[in-house]
């Protein structure tokens, strides 16, 4: 019993530290994934066609189809798929993300803001 | 990505981790189950994705303390219901009786006569000296045990005794 109770404390713990960092401390990237890695991963979901764990980096759900008018937009097989920050500040950031593959390279630009994480407004 | 985000994100997992893991209990890596190396690959995942800040802090701990816990809860059900051992770790099955292999025992641990043959060789035992192994039994964590017959084990103090003293 002891040790489910150090488990569940050690969780307690950790969680009170992110919460402290993100709301008390406003961090944007060390406890939440900071707008690139969210953007990274929304279109890496996007071009393996995983729509629903694409959804999950979305403020709002997009259907299926526009999802997969992005995927044909950004190529077929991309090798290689690397975002940057463009500009940022505590509530609103915008991110650009290269998608590089045998037909060329594409890019394509997301604005995020933070509401508990960074999420993808258009 | 910030070299310095990455350290600290490493520090935080890493102390989390050998908290959570001590927690759940001590076993040395050789004694290590199937289950065991399971559970260790999955934390060995949960923790890149943290620290390339694919996942937040909270959902790593989240997914870190629930596969501890389902280990901890696991090991103490086995500890209070001990009927449910064979079934979480397996049992030990007997691979070597008197000499001669179980071929089908073999077969179901997916081992042959050289990777038996292996085995005691590691306990010192040479093919031309099967005949001293009483019992071989391949333990959950698939090594051997042996079980040598009463004339194959080394000599100890009370049977100089009885060979010294007259009968």
């Amino acid at each position: 019993m002891a040790r489910l109770l150090a488990i569940v404390t050690a969780l307690a713990v950790l969680l009170g530290a992110a919460a402290l960092a993100v709301h008390a401390l406003e961090d944007r990237e060390l406890m939440v994934p900071p707008p690139d890695a969210v953007a990274e991963a929304f279109v890496r979901e996007v071009v393996t066609g995983r729509y629903a764990r694409a959804r999950e980096y979305l403020a709002e759900p997009l259907p299926d189809q526009e999802l997969r008018t992005l995927r044909q937009s950004l190529g077929e097989d991309p090798t290689e798929v690397e975002a940057e920050v463009v500009a940022r500040n505590d509530r609103q950031a915008l991110a650009n993300v290269r998608v590089s593959g045998g037909q060329g390279s594409a890019a394509v630009a997301f604005a995020l803001e933070f509401e508990e994480e960074w999420k993808i407004v258009r | 990505m910030d070299v310095g985000r990455i350290a600290v994100r490493a520090l935080i997992a890493y102390a989390y981790l050998l908290f959570t893991t001590r927690a759940s209990g001590k076993r040395a890596v050789s004694q290590a189950t199937p289950v065991d190396l399971i559970v260790s690959l999955i934390l060995g995942d949960v923790i890149d994705d943290f620290l390339w800040a694919e996942v937040s802090a909270a959902k790593f701990g989240v997914a870190v303390a629930s596969i501890v816990l389902c280990e901890v809860v696991v090991k103490l059900a086995v500890h209070r219901w001990p009927r449910l051992l064979p079934v979480v770790q397996g049992s030990p099955v007997l691979v070597l009786r008197d000499g001669t292999e179980d071929g089908d025992a073999l077969r179901g641990e997916q081992m042959n006569e050289g990777d038996l043959a292996h085995l005691l060789r590691q306990n010192g035992i040479p093919r031309e000296r099967w005949s001293d192994v009483h019992l071989a039994f391949v333990e959950t964590d698939h090594h051997l045990s042996v079980i040598r017959t009463p004339e194959a084990e080394p000599a100890r103090k009370e049977d100089a005794w009885r060979v010294s003293s007259p009968s």
